[in-house]
């Protein structure tokens, strides 16, 4: 008989995004989170569309991610001008680094992974270089050496001096989940001692250009399954969390918790709306549920993909209303307070949801006042808490192309 | 005998390729990226005639160093252009796009997962796959590397490095991997490792991978050459025993063992184990 593979304890977190820069600062504003939700300012570009959104308003790196940055070996390998995703992936990546008590011995010593989950983190989108390209010039290469160079996984994993793999998941809006799941096998399979897992995302002219194209972005700040929701609203961040096995030897550290499942399947529908029944999410729940061995009674805490587009949550509450939660379990929607990072949400999302639950506290939804009547599950709405009754949570993503994940986290402590 | 058991591969290079019938029309609007992957994909899938398995139980993993690059650009173009930017154009330039794609038209319903390095992604997407089977949360896998490129890469890499003279090619290649052995050959993955390491931007342009062996073989220069030599391998001659590729670069290490079982005579007579 096989034997049960080893629990997968989460020993560090890294987040910045709208709501908050950093665990200490996120974990304050849990209950009530702000909606920095604004007109996208010029120097990120210039644009006459009317649509919101939800940025981080520190410079960027800050002193721990520049000391992360100056203290690599290899700098020399690093690319000149790092990107804004690239700079926000760093930023959650030291203070995880730091919360999980890794120090720059622990990166020579372990098979140490990387994993991260980025969908503009991919693309060459410097416009500059390219209107010029095309106008028949020669540009400076530069851009092109930082593109080429700046591969999330391999950039992290030269800045951190590690030696095991490093891959990027890009996976549109689920890439973050799908991260943190692969990470889980990764680690189950021996590939690796630690695995810094996570998603990055900055705001991107394109895809705030391609949202708006889609009809899915919303004039005011979103309002996850309200009756009146119109539309989502692009933001940016990371989240990064350090995976380790619990059967190998570790620091000092408390581990925050586990991550009991993940659980991924595709809907086979639409290439960018979900199946109107979440049949994909029901599939990747069902997954993570029994990957978690855990019994949907169990779980005390939701923290649904809940952009506020019609479709997303429609779908979504349809799936989610097929489970036996209890009437207790809380569901929310955070991207009323971070907006919709799309690679970095899920990351960002189970970070959320693992401080909620190591709490035993969860806010409501940020611009939902009261839920639909019209779907089948009520999420906690805006400004009330509520106490959770359990350890155990989900957290959920949905992607273009009919992409689904889910991971069952426990908090420890 | 240990898997999982490559049960097909092909590989498709062309600019415009070649689709079936009953693809082509929801494929219409598909830019080159999606059609060379429902290509490769197709080939692919049509070589598995043995064993039915439910589109839950199987899973996709693409793998491509820079994606739907013209695609990115034609979105950057409207944005210049100050031109509306057509949806359907948008959500083709996201990178998963092709491997929705090919999920919803293979019934591939297990989960999709999009790789992106400028190394080897087409063995991170095998190393994935292998994970999955190997725990059981999948029992057939679809395993691509696709890649277009674009005018600019062309140029660009021209202007880095001034001896590239040819174009890469626009190229694909799909394996499928299975927990059993369903073929008459049984063909397995033995092993995939890698280990890559810092190594200046401009290798991901000027890739020069060496074949280990007595003496060392160059690879071509493209990101499919090894992909294409492993199809190569796995897919069109009978062999019997183990065979080790390893490959070395400036950015790493690659190694893969396949294993094959003795050819059955039917195979051998015409030396190809495809349908």
């Amino acid at each position: 008989m096989p034997s049960a593979p080893p629990r997968i304890l989460i020993t560090g977190m890294g987040c910045c995004c709208a709501a908050a820069f950093g665990i200490t600062e996120l974990n304050a504003r849990l209950t009530d989170l702000p909606v920095r939700c604004g007109p996208v300012p010029p120097e990120f570009f210039h644009d006459q569309l009317p649509f919101p959104a939800f940025l981080v308003e520190r410079a960027l790196p800050s002193p721990s991610a520049a000391r992360l940055l100056g203290a690599t070996s290899t700098a020399a390998s690093l690319p000149h001008g790092l990107n804004r995703t690239a700079l926000l992936a760093l930023e959650a990546v030291a203070e995880a680094v730091a919360d999980a008590g890794l120090c720059e011995e622990s990166f020579r010593e372990a098979r140490v992974g990387v994993i991260i989950g980025t969908t503009v983190g991919c693309t060459f989108n410097n416009e500059e270089y390219y209107a010029s390209w095309r106008g028949g010039a020669a540009p400076d290469l530069t851009p092109v050496r930082n593109y080429l160079g700046s591969n999330l996984g391999a950039l992290i994993r030269t800045v951190l001096g590690a030696t095991g793999p490093a891959t990027v998941v890009t996976n549109a809006c689920a890439s973050g989940t799908d991260a943190l799941g692969l990470a889980k096998i990764w680690l189950e399979q021996d590939r690796c001692d630690i695995v810094i897992a996570g998603g990055a995302d900055e705001l991107s002219r394109i895809a705030y250009h391609g949202f708006s194209a889609l009809m899915l972005m919303s004039r005011t700040p979103c309002r996850p399954f309200a009756p009146d929701r119109a539309g989502l609203n692009l933001g940016e961040g990371a989240g990064i969390l350090v995976l380790e096995r619990e059967d190998r030897p570790r620091r000092e550290a408390r581990p925050r918790g586990i991550l009991l499942g993940y659980g991924a399947a595709t809907d086979g529908y639409h290439p960018t709306a979900p199946h109107p029944e979440g049949r994909g999410l029901q599939a990747a729940l069902r997954s993570a549920l029994a990957d978690a061995s855990t019994d949907p009674a169990e779980i005390s805490y939701i923290n649904t993909h809940g952009t506020g587009t019609l479709v997303n949550d429609a779908a979504e509450a349809t799936a989610l209303a097929r489970f036996p939660f209890r009437e207790e379990c809380r569901m929310v929607s955070s991207k009323g307070g971070t907006g919709h990072t799309l690679g970095a949400a899920g990351a960002v999302e189970a970070i959320i949801t693992l401080l909620a639950l190591s709490a035993g506290v969860t806010g409501g939804t940020p611009g939902c006042g009261e839920t639909d009547s019209t779907l089948p599950v009520s999420v906690l709405p805006a400004g009330s808490t509520a106490p959770l009754f359990g350890r155990k949570g989900i957290s959920q993503s949905l992607a273009f192309g009919g992409f689904n994940g889910a991971v069952v986290l426990e908090a420890l402590g | 005998m240990t898997g999982p058991f490559i049960i097909a591969c092909a590989s498709v290079t062309g600019t415009v390729p070649e689709l079936p019938e009953y693809l082509r029309k929801p494929l219409r609007r598909g830019d080159q990226f999606i059609q060379l992957t429902a290509a490769a994909a197709h080939q692919a899938l049509v070589q598995v005639v043995a064993v039915e398995r439910p589109g839950e139980r199987c899973g996709l993993f693409l793998g491509t160093c820079f994606g739907p690059m013209q695609s990115n650009f034609n979105v950057l173009d409207a944005l210049i252009d100050q031109e509306p930017v057509s949806p359907t154009l948008f959500s083709h330039s996201v990178f998963n796009a092709a491997a929705g794609y090919a999920s919803r038209l293979f019934g591939i319903f297990g989960g999709a997962w999009t790789f992106t390095s400028f190394t080897w992604p087409f063995l991170q997407g095998l190393a994935n796959a292998d994970f999955m089977l190997a725990t059981g949360r999948l029992d057939r896998a679809l395993i691509l590397q696709v890649e277009t490129y674009a005018p600019l890469l062309h140029d660009t890499r021209r202007r880095m490095i001034p001896q590239a003279v040819e174009e890469w090619p626009p190229c694909a290649v799909a394996w499928v991997l299975d927990r059993e052995a369903i073929n008459p050959r049984a063909l397995s993955l033995r092993e995939v490792s890698f280990s890559e390491g810092a190594a200046p931007p401009e290798t991901a342009l000027d890739r020069e991978e060496l074949l280990a062996g007595d003496p060392e073989a160059p690879l071509d220069l493209h990101p499919m050459a090894l992909p294409l030599l492993l199809t190569d391998l796995a897919g069109k001659t009978c062999w019997e025993g183990e065979k080790q590729i390893t490959v070395t670069a400036r950015f790493g290490k690659a190694s893969v063992c396949l294993w094959s079982a003795p050819c059955p005579p039917s195979l051998s007579s015409s030396g190809r184990t495809s349908p």
